[in-house]
């Protein structure tokens, strides 16, 4: 069974790496980029089950990004979560993690909250697996 | 008998018009037979004093106190007492017409003294009924001026019944001749007018509360007065001595000379008692106005020291929520790198050492502490934005405390739900609103680690609301905004003295570590200041735990939402 394919795209390496770490221990096939400006051209050779994106980066926003990745025939479909540093509890309490319609995971989180995140989104989405190895 | 009270637009009216305005105490039966019998003997005794100053042959002398006590009496105590007037003049009159030697004029001695007494009731009851109307009245014009026309109405006005009445029974009687009746009439009246210009304001005067009128003020404007009326009545007894020594000298001829010095100098002394009263009614006045001038100065002063402290407060929390949010974005993501390391180590490291997993967790509990701190600092710098709607504070109160009820049920507390059915809907920002409650039930278990009793309240704003809480967060009531309270009670320690004033400050906590950031109560106090109310935590009289006062008002929605102050 294939293992599902996870790209983190953040300008912090040691946080792609530290994630990257924890998923592939648990059967993800993870691939990371801290380049913005590489994102698309990456998750184009990558093609990912599953994309984290940060919304703040230095060279491109998360935002552009994401409307690269859905303006891509070949990636549309690819769920993306939004990583963001800048949301308080109450808007974590309030909003159910959905921010202008797009789902998001405050930092810090834990691995388990972001694998509970992709097993919920892949799961809906009928062929495809979600990660074990 | 008893006149309609006018006390509440009158109330405060300083000095004799407030003693006039405020109408007719009420008092119970005792009281009323102690006014009544009380103003009979004054009335009896002032008479008989009067009496001396009679010009022969004796029925009306050139001032007559008793008329200035009746009207006096009836002003103080209401016209019911007029019974002591009717009684005290009828028992002095009965004493001057009496002939005990003569039994055929017991009659006509009964009818004269029947007929004067209700001459001098009336003419009380009248006076007091003048004065009232002119000094009351919710249009009532500037009060000097009232005064003085009071002083008209109760003297030369009302004082025309008695003596009309009086020397019309006397003619009548054969009493006097018809010859006489101008002259009679005429000292009858100038007396009652004189006493009643004279002694009328002197007794309310005495009469009011000693912070309406000061002591020296009432001395000041009596010492006048009776030194010229006793200098009057001095010069008058010695006239009239040599008056009658001329009178038996040239037989039955009348000389008007005691009774026009004693006219002239009484009526001189009304004048200069008007006058006084006059001088002391203005003085008030200027005094009343500088001390409401004063008031309104320190209050002015007040606000605007509270404006300023305010204004310090709020620049001081904006430059932390600006820092905060610069901060939050820097802090979270190293928190992640941890967070996800720590993970990684968890479940890598397979120490038999037991400590190397307690390390671990214990890092990561570290780490999600420092979260939640810069959490609440981000919902302390961005929660200046508010979505109102209209919404039922009940239901708010009570989806606030189903958020908490693990930790009720944790440290088994008793809720006690106290909210006003049909309170008005008010219109706040729910979610934010449900936040503050939150809090301060959260701070409120916390006071109560093991058990307690908490208590939650809901009722419309009373006016002690607006600023009487110690450390309430108040700002000016808004008419036209309704306003709702909540009120968080707990059964714990109560809060320190020394905490009180700071408990709102941003970071200031009595938690134990890690147990609370220090922002729960800033925060509420910036959401509630939003909603243009306010909030306060004081101890409970006699102690045993605190009590969380939140005022709301309704806030006006915005299209493009409210906008942070």
């Amino acid at each position: 069974m294939p293992r599902s394919r996870v790209l983190l795209i953040d300008d912090e390496p040691s946080f792609t790496r530290m994630l990257k770490l924890n998923l592939e221990r648990r059967g993800f096939d993870v691939m990371m980029e801290n380049n913005g400006a590489n994102a698309h051209a990456v998750a184009r050779a990558f093609r990912p089950d599953f994309i984290f994106l940060d919304v703040i980066m230095p060279d491109v926003d998360g935002g552009e990004i994401a409307a690269q990745i859905r303006g891509d025939a070949n990636l549309k479909s690819v769920p993306i979560v939004f990583l963001t540093a800048g949301v308080s509890k109450e808007a974590t309490r309030l909003r159910k993690n959905v921010i202008g319609g797009e789902i998001y995971l405050a930092k810090p989180t834990s691995v388990e909250e972001v694998v509970r995140c992709i097993e919920r989104l892949l799961g809906k989405q009928a062929g495809v697996t979600p990660g074990g190895s | 008998m008893r006149g309609p009270g006018r006390a509440d637009s009158h109330s405060r009216m300083p000095g004799l018009v407030g003693i006039i305005a405020r109408g007719p105490m009420r008092y119970r039966s005792t009281t009323y037979v102690c006014a009544v019998c009380g103003m009979a003997v004054l009335y009896y005794l002032a008479g008989r004093l009067g009496l001396l100053l009679a010009i022969p042959p004796g029925y009306a002398t050139a001032v007559w106190p008793p008329s200035g006590i009746a009207l006096a009496g009836l002003l103080l105590f209401g016209g019911r007492i007029w019974p002591g007037v009717f009684i005290g003049s009828f028992a002095l009159n009965i004493w001057t017409s009496l002939d005990p030697t003569d039994p055929t004029s017991r009659l006509r001695s009964l009818l004269i003294a029947s007929s004067i007494a209700a001459g001098s009731t009336l003419q009380a009851f009248l006076g007091q009924r003048l004065v009232r109307w002119i000094s009351g009245g919710p249009d009532a014009k500037p009060w000097e001026r009232r005064r003085e026309l009071a002083l008209v109405l109760g003297g030369p006005i009302a004082c025309l019944a008695a003596a009309t009445l009086g020397v019309t029974t006397l003619a009548l009687t054969g009493a006097i001749k018809p010859g006489s009746i101008p002259y009679s009439w005429m000292t009858w009246y100038v007396g009652d007018t004189i006493g009643v210009v004279i002694f009328t304001p002197i007794l309310l005067l005495w009469a009011a509360r000693p912070n309406r009128i000061p002591i020296h003020r009432r001395l000041a404007a009596t010492a006048p007065l009776v030194v010229t009326f006793t200098l009057v009545v001095l010069l008058f007894t010695r006239v009239s001595a040599l008056e009658q020594h001329q009178i038996r000298m040239k037989l039955e001829q009348r000389s008007g000379m005691s009774w026009g010095i004693l006219a002239a100098g009484m009526a001189f002394t009304g004048l200069l008692g008007a006058y006084i009263l006059s001088l002391l009614g203005q003085s008030a006045i200027v005094e009343r106005l500088v001390a409401l001038r004063t008031e309104e100065l320190r209050r002015a002063n007040e606000e605007a020291k509270s404006a300023q402290l305010k204004l310090v407060q709020s620049a001081r929390l904006e430059s932390v929520g600006r820092l905060a949010a610069g901060v939050a974005h820097e802090v979270k993501n190293p928190l992640a790198v941890i967070l996800f390391a720590i993970d990684y180590l968890k479940e890598s490291v397979r120490s038999p050492d037991p400590n190397v997993a307690v390390a671990l967790t214990d890092a990561r509990e570290a780490v999600v502490r420092a979260d939640g701190v810069i959490r609440d600092l981000l919902d302390f710098s961005t929660g200046a934005e508010l979505k109102p709607s209209m919404q039922d504070i009940n239901d708010v109160v009570q989806k606030a405390l189903l958020l908490v009820r693990h930790a009720i049920t944790r440290a088994h507390i008793h809720v006690v739900e106290e909210l006003e059915p049909g309170l008005p809907p008010v219109m706040i920002d729910r979610n934010k609103i449900e936040q503050v409650l939150v809090n301060l039930i959260i701070n409120a278990i916390d006071a109560m680690p093991h058990e307690g009793r908490l208590t939650v309240r809901t009722r419309r704003e009373r006016p002690q609301d607006i600023r009487s809480e110690a450390g309430a967060q108040t700002d000016p009531f808004q008419a036209g905004t309704s306003a709702i309270v909540v009120e968080i009670e707990d059964s714990g320690t109560g809060i320190d003295e020394g905490s009180e004033a700071r408990i709102f400050d941003p970071f200031y906590t009595t938690k134990p570590a890690g147990k609370g950031s220090g922002l729960g109560l800033a925060v509420s106090r910036s959401i509630v200041a939003l909603h243009g109310g306010s909030i306060g935590i004081v101890n409970k009289e006699g102690g045993g735990g605190a009590r969380a006062i939140v005022v709301l008002r309704s806030v006006r929605p915005k299209e493009e939402g409210i906008a942070c102050a």
